[in-house]
């Protein structure tokens, strides 16, 4: 496939990389020929999804590969339709119910209970009597899909597993985490990042400068993906590599970079009403709004003296909080602006 | 009055005598007009041909147009919401009212006045004569064209076509700028009627208090007038009630029973503007004497009758920052913010996730505008011009959702499953479009693909892999200033550019001629491929393509041969030879032909029914002959047999 991390992604466990003692436990629990619920977490490019469909494929063998994009229309209680893409092969379905909204209760329930009360065809071919639904980004799922999966996760238990894949654990409820196995999947440390990146640009036939490697490793704050990415956008730019080249990074974060900046360089009601803009402007990019939070508080605990660390850091976690539960993210991110200048402002008048 | 007047000499055959009489009216109007130039008309009628006066309700519209009617002498014919009013008969009526000289109803001779009372609640009924307003508007230019006919020939139009209108018309309507009003103000004259002063008011109450034998002193008359914001017809209403079990009216009655109270409405921006002002104390004693009410009570009272809460809030979010904090540390901001904003975005996403829980807190959703008027009004107001309608959150969403509809269509076109499977909008957004754009922007010094170096010809390779597994495109397309661009199609570079950030840093920097490049290879390479597939099933089929898919081919062939001599007009087309020498140019001429014919096949291709049909229906075309125009119109037109095979080379 064309670009390098679709390319490159592992199929079988034998092929992962690093994490080796989580992949030996995968690859048990797949042999024994049953499988728990799993609940995967782990920060994004830490490869979840690719361990769980090298599990799916050892389970299943490369018939569980063959996979084809589905869309299937939900229709919700108030017969408004949603269309979903659900991808699916013979012997499992993999969808993302955040796509859905507020109505992923209703894509949860229909694609369970469709995939639970079928039995599996061909269970004399693989010894397996069960279908895996995974659900992405379950962490988006609303408290009400996760409270209509409880139940349905035990009743179709003979016939069906689930496997939750999510990048923090916090937002999905107790009951559904502990009818799960919990695999963490921690990121790749910046030396295994290297690993793979060499390993790529060997097949791609490509020499990569080892401290170069290491800035990009750096520089994706080990996420695998994105430092893949990096590593063939940078070879687009400019190859061969010399050591102090750019690394490009994403405008939407130099974006953020330049709010930040500006919220630290003046406090004014005015200058909030031009940040509340840049800000627009990034949600309009799709950035998703905790994202936004987190990129721009952190570049401002970057800048700010030592002692204003820990109540920016506060202030940023209890806006987050107020981001889900509210529901115009540019009110809580503009708060947080505001609350910032005015913690920041009443420091530099007391230095004065 | 002066209108009336006006249409003396039409309708009376008199002079315009203009400042005879005063304008006595009941309610304490005076209009003074300033003198209208003399129409042209033959008739000698006024320039607009319809009055329409406007006004909140209870001011008297009515009656003063039933009075001047009566001074100015005509009788008057009222159509109301009351009567009937399809379209067909309100047109009978008026014609038979406007055009006829004849006696009136009751056998007087007076001439006729219609008065069509509460105009904008004129349905706009659909009917197959059109609706009422247009009639009035067809009813009142008619003349224009018919006019000169009818001089012509001496004797009036024909039944059923409108004649020259001849009788004034008065229509009366509460809101002016109605939706449904619109034709109707551009040829009517315009009468905005404004709610008396109190004093006015008062006066005439007094007035009407004495006729009763009622004792009423001035203050109480005077809040009265001031707690019905001017309607003239609720404070007699309220009046008459009071009259009812007392002989006096004290100020007990006003405060007491909460009588007459309207439920006033005001627009939007009176409410920002509210919110926004903080009142001087002298100013808030004079506005309230009756009631005892802070300032607050009566924001808020404004704030629940205006009704549209959310836009009144979002309007505040989106200027307070204007104003003017006299705060140093910015904790006022920041308090507001939190505090109050969130509170209100709390409330508000717990109503509507919840309808069924939303009663209880329906009734907190307006305090926070209390929160903010105490913290940022300021004795000035809003200065004008200042204050913006909210639209920024409109804006913003809909930025969204082109944002949202350009990565699901990249995320459509991915070809790979698997790659699919990760693309989610939250996913794309954030980390693979940025990288995707670098990928695909590699440096390109020429666009001849016989003088690209090996060094560049792997990275075209490489950047026609990635584009084509991504289902990328660049299309042709025609800038408003006549230059042709290559636009990258779905246009993720949209979702790159910051606005006030330099234009994405050499990304997508490629010209014209390299995009066009890109273009055909990217095309050659999806035929390839389809002609690849074909080939698999016209083996499995054995070539079954009938007669009937030749015939469809043919239409096919005829369909795009026009929009295809369009398409060809790119500037270098002008020099291509003719002869087999230039092979890439003639191939760069016949790349962009094909792809137009590959999209019209390529959405038949994915429905399995009718593949074969399609693919059989391009075998057939091998042997059938195409033409093309360059620049229709000129002479140097081609045509020339061609074999679709030559084209896949």
């Amino acid at each position: 496939m064309a670009l390098w991390v679709e390319k490159y992604r592992p199929l079988t466990l034998d092929k992962l990389t690093f994490h080796t003692d989580l992949t030996g436990h995968l690859r048990q629990l797949a042999t024994t020929g049953d499988l728990p619920h799993l609940l995967v977490y782990g920060p994004t490019g830490s490869g979840k999804r690719t361990r769980i469909s090298a599990v799916l494929r050892e389970i299943y063998g490369p018939g569980a590969d063959k996979l084809k994009v589905d869309q299937r229309v939900f229709e919700t209680p108030s017969r408004r339709k949603i269309e979903l893409n659900v991808i699916t092969s013979s012997y499992h379905i993999e969808l993302n119910p955040s796509d859905a909204g507020i109505y992923d209760r209703v894509v949860v329930q229909d694609m369970i209970k469709e995939a639970a009360q079928t039995q599996q065809v061909s269970a004399s071919s693989t010894g397996r009597k069960f279908k895996v639904v995974v659900i992405h980004e379950a962490d988006a799922l609303t408290r009400d899909a996760q409270h209509a999966l409880r139940r349905t996760m035990e009743k179709y238990m003979s016939n069906m597993r689930v496997i939750l894949c999510c990048s923090t654990t916090a937002k999905i409820i107790t009951p559904v985490q502990s009818r799960c196995l919990l695999v963490r999947v921690a990121a790749p440390t910046s030396d295994e990042v290297v690993e793979v990146l060499n390993a790529v640009a060997k097949k791609e036939g490509i020499s990569v400068p080892p401290e170069f490697a290491v800035r990009i490793a750096e520089a994706s704050k080990r996420n695998l993906h994105r430092a893949l990415l990096m590593l063939e956008a940078a070879s687009v730019r400019q190859y061969p590599f010399d050591g102090a080249q750019e690394i490009p990074i994403p405008e939407w974060e130099e974006h953020l970079r330049i709010i930040a900046r500006s919220a630290l360089h003046q406090q004014t009601p005015a200058q909030l009403m031009a940040i509340r803009k840049q800000l627009y402007e990034v949600l309009a990019h799709c950035i998703p709004s905790t994202t936004i939070l987190k990129t721009v508080a952190l570049q401002l605990v970057e800048h700010v003296d030592q002692a204003l660390k820990p109540e920016v850091i506060h202030h940023a976690a209890f806006y987050e909080h107020r981001l889900q539960s509210g529901q115009k993210a540019i009110v809580h991110l503009e708060a947080f602006m505001a609350r910032f200048m005015s913690i920041y402002k009443r420091y530099l008048m007391e230095l004065v | 009055m002066q209108w009336i007047k006006e249409w003396d000499y039409c309708v009376f055959g008199r002079d315009n005598a203009l400042t005879t009489r005063t304008n006595v009216n009941t309610n304490g109007f005076g209009r003074a007009l300033p003198p209208k130039p003399k129409s042209t008309d033959k008739w000698k009628r006024p320039d607009k041909r319809i009055l329409l006066l406007s006004g909140p309700p209870g001011l008297g519209k009515t009656t003063l147009a039933h009075v001047v009617a009566k001074q100015a002498g005509y009788a008057t014919i009222e159509i109301n919401a009351s009567d009937d009013r399809t379209v067909s008969k309100v047109r009978d009526r008026i014609l038979g009212v406007t055009q006829t000289h004849a006696v009136g109803l009751h056998g007087s001779t007076r001439p006729q006045l219609l008065v069509i009372d509460e105009i904008d609640g004129a349905a706009q009924a659909q009917s197959s004569q059109g609706d009422f307003i247009s009639t009035l508007v067809s009813l009142a230019t008619a003349d224009e064209s018919s006019g000169d006919k009818a001089k012509a020939k001496k004797h009036p139009p024909a039944k059923g076509k409108f004649g020259p209108l001849l009788r004034p018309i008065i229509c009366i309507c509460n809101n002016v700028y109605a939706p449904v009003l619109r034709p109707l103000r551009q040829v009517a004259q315009c009468y905005q009627i404004h709610a008396p002063t109190a004093v006015q008011l008062a006066k005439r109450l007094e007035e009407v208090c004495e006729n009763e034998g009622m004792a009423a002193d001035a203050w109480s008359l005077m809040a009265l007038a001031k707690q019905n914001e001017g309607d003239i017809r609720a404070c007699l209403n309220s009046l008459q009630m009071i009259r009812a079990h007392s002989s006096a009216l004290g100020a007990d009655h006003l405060r007491g029973n909460n009588i007459g109270i309207k439920d006033v409405q005001r627009s939007l921006f009176a409410v920002w503007d509210m919110i926004f002002t903080r009142p001087s104390a002298a100013s808030l004693q004079r506005a309230q004497p009756a009631q005892k009410s802070s300032y607050s009570e009566m924001l808020l009272e404004a704030v629940q009758s205006a009704g549209e809460n959310e836009r009144i809030m979002q309007g505040c979010f989106e200027n307070y920052l204007r104003m003017d904090f006299r705060d140093l540390t910015h904790t006022k901001v920041a308090s507001l913010c939190t505090d109050w904003l969130e509170f209100y975005d709390f409330v508000d996403s717990a109503c509507r996730k919840n309808p069924s829980v939303a009663e209880p807190l329906y009734g907190y959703l307006h305090y926070p505008i209390l929160a903010i008027h105490r913290t940022c009004s300021t004795a000035l107001g809003l200065a004008s011009g200042e204050f913006e309608y909210p639209h920024s959150e409109y804006a913003a969403f809909q930025a969204r959702q082109v944002a949202t509809s350009i990565i699901q269509s990249l995320a459509a076109g991915c070809t790979s499953v698997r790659a699919r499977a990760t693309c989610t909008i939250n996913s794309v957004a954030t980390s693979l479009l940025d990288p995707l754009l670098h990928i695909i922007s590699p440096t390109l010094m020429t666009a001849n693909k016989q003088l690209l170096k090996g060094g560049e010809k792997d990275r075209l390779m490489r950047l026609l892999d990635v584009m084509s597994s991504w289902q990328l495109t660049f299309v042709q397309s025609k800038e408003t200033d006549g230059q042709f661009v290559y636009k990258l199609e779905p246009p993720i570079d949209r979702l790159f550019a910051f606005a006030d950030r330099r234009p994405a840093r050499n990304i997508l920097p490629m010209r014209y001629p390299v995009r066009q490049l890109v273009a055909q290879e990217l095309e050659r390479m999806r035929m390839a491929r389809i002609a690849a597939k074909e080939e698999m099933q016209n083996g499995k089929k054995g070539g079954s393509g009938g007669a009937k898919e030749a015939a469809k081919r043919e239409y096919l062939d005829k369909l795009f041969a026009d929009p295809l001599a369009n398409a060809i007009q790119a500037p270098k087309s002008k020099d291509v030879p003719m002869d087999e020498d230039g092979e890439p140019l003639i191939k760069d001429f016949f790349g962009r032909l094909v792809k137009r014919k590959t999209k019209q096949t390529g959405p038949k291709e994915a429905t399995p029914g009718t593949n074969a049909s399609a693919s059989g229906g391009r075998h057939e075309a091998g042997k059938s002959k195409m033409w093309f125009h360059f620049f229709e119109g000129f002479s140097n037109a081609v045509r020339k047999p061609t074999q679709m095979k030559e084209l896949f080379e």
